[in-house]
């Protein structure tokens, strides 16, 4: 007669946490592609390329959230951004 | 009749001739010595001589002259050594110290344009001369972002950061990023960032983001004042760790370089008033001094007396000490409180009579910090602001000394590893320029 084995549900309930943390991603160890590059990287960077290409960033905060997020953008997709809104604005005034 | 016709044709054919012979007797002799008079673009030394008067005539102040003297030596250099040559350094830097004395902004513009151009020729060929041409124009940069009647003093303290940066991309290119050599430059760009935060602070709203290599500001991303200050504080702080970092690469973690770097790291904290961090990294610069060899203790013993912050330089010697005191020469009042860089180039441009007065301190300072005692605190009795003396014999307006002593920043008295009450700082102060009752000062 074969015995099924059953895991012991407080054994299930001491593991659990221990495989969620395993699937966590600690940190350090998001490759650097994705890492947003740091105030002192941007200047750097900034100081080497034309001005159209430069970048800014800064801590914004999303609508619907109070935690700050960090944002890098293009100059150029800035101004695009803002001449586009301010023909929109022009439109709906006019 | 034919003959008279023929002796008056042979008598004006001999006075023309007379006439030509006079002219050419006479004349050539004057232009060939005319020409020799000016100098020979041929002649490289006549640029030497040319630099010299130069450096004369901005000695004398006659700008003017200064001007012209180097625009022919530049010629000269140009022709000689081509038109890239590297050899046009000191003669462009004669130059602009020379427009900016004229307040020639159009024209200095111009040049530091061309100087930049310069640099972008020979940075990938000879990195040596181009960072000592950054160097060079480094300082042009900041001697005019500090000039109060400069139009476009932030612009060229941006564009002084830049270039920085830039011999920080070069270096790291050639040599990678953990060479040493990265370290002074680094830190220009650390003193940099405290000249822009010491000017935010205390002008308000300032637009550090520009959007192109405009000189004026252009719309948009204009950070606040308190957004200005964090980013200069985190910048900052990133390159002191990174060049401390550096030095520990390279073997210096049992030294009191090591011990060195956390006191400016130290400095750094107390600059943006984050008191705690700074007490905590003081304590580790002066236990880390405990063990460093092979001058650890004497830079326990110098760190009983405040010292103005942040340093000039990265450590290298023992701080000079000044009879027990402080010696602090005002830079600008574009940039208050802030200590005149030591590589600028010397412009006298100050006002003649500029002096120095030694001041005694005396009172309770507050536990954490050296700052002078406000006035009204004065006149509660609790210290005194004596001035000691003052040459030429002027005496000044007292508050308005109070108010620009008060600007200046103090790494405070450690001893023990803890901050001591300072009884006594002994300051000798040079303004920036010369001192004139009411001058209105900026306040925080």
């Amino acid at each position: 007669m074969h015995r099924r084995f059953v895991f012991p549900k407080n054994l299930l309930i001491l593991l659990l946490p221990c495989w969620l943390l395993a699937c966590a991603v600690p940190e350090g160890t998001q490759s650097p592609a994705r890492r947003l590059p740091t105030d002192a990287e941007v200047e750097q960077y900034n100081a080497s390329v034309a001005p159209e290409e430069r970048i800014v960033c800064r801590e914004e905060i999303p609508v619907g959230s109070n935690i700050p997020k960090r944002v890098c953008r293009y100059v150029k997709d800035i101004e695009e951004t803002s001449e586009f809104h301010r023909a929109q604005l022009r439109r709906v005034l006019n | 009749m034919g003959t008279r016709l023929a002796l008056t044709l042979g008598l004006l054919r001999a006075r023309c001739a007379a006439f030509v012979v006079i002219v050419f007797t006479c004349v050539t002799p004057a232009v060939l010595s005319a020409q020799s008079i000016g100098p020979d673009n041929f002649t490289p030394a006549d640029s030497e001589q040319l630099l010299m008067s130069t450096r004369r005539a901005i000695a004398a102040r006659d700008y003017a002259s200064a001007e012209r003297d180097v625009s022919a030596a530049l010629q000269i250099i140009k022709v000689n050594d081509g038109l890239y040559s590297v050899s046009q350094f000191p003669a462009l830097e004669l130059r602009v110290m020379a427009l900016q004395a004229q307040r020639n902004w159009v024209e200095l513009d111009r040049q530091f344009a061309y100087f930049e151009w310069l640099l972008r020729q020979t940075a990938t060929a000879d990195l040596d001369a181009f960072l000592s041409g950054t160097e060079v124009l480094n300082s042009l940069y900041l001697a005019a972002a500090a000039d109060p009647d400069c139009p476009q003093n932030a612009y060229y303290l941006i564009a002084a950061k830049q270039l920085s940066w830039r011999a920080v991309s070069a270096i790291e290119q050639e040599q990678g990023a953990e060479s040493l050599q990265l370290a002074p430059w680094l830190y220009r760009i650390v003193l940099n960032h405290y000249y822009q935060s010491a000017s935010v602070s205390r002008r308000g709203m300032t637009s550090f983001d520009y959007k192109g290599d405009e000189a004026h500001i252009v719309n948009g991303w204009s950070l606040s004042k308190n957004e200005s200050i964090a980013q200069s504080y985190r910048i900052g702080l990133e390159l002191l760790q990174r060049i401390r970092h550096l030095y520990l690469r390279a073997g210096h973690n049992a030294s009191s370089m090591d011990a060195q770097l956390i006191l400016y790291i130290a400095d750094w904290e107390r600059l943006f008033e984050h008191e705690t961090l700074a007490l905590e990294y003081y304590r580790r610069a002066w236990h880390s001094l405990q063990r460093a060899e092979p001058d650890g203790r004497e830079w326990q013993e110098s760190l009983a007396t405040p010292q103005l912050i942040p340093a000039s330089a990265l450590p290298g010697s023992l701080p000079p000490s000044f009879e027990n005191g402080v010696k602090f020469t005002a830079w600008s009042p574009v940039f208050p409180g802030v200590q005149r860089p030591h590589s600028l180039p010397r412009i006298d441009l100050e006002q003649p009579d500029a002096f120095t007065a030694i001041v005694q301190l005396t009172g309770n300072a507050e536990p954490i910090s050296a700052r002078i005692l406000r006035t009204d605190e004065l006149a509660a009795g609790e210290a005194q602001l004596a001035l000691q003396s003052a040459t030429p014999e002027m005496t000044p307006e007292l508050a308005w000394f109070q108010r620009e002593v008060e600007l200046l920043q103090f790494r405070p008295a450690i001893v023990g590893g803890e901050w001591a009450t300072a009884r006594e700082i002994r300051l000798s102060y040079s303004p920036a320029t010369a001192y004139r009752p009411g001058l209105v000062v900026s306040e925080r």
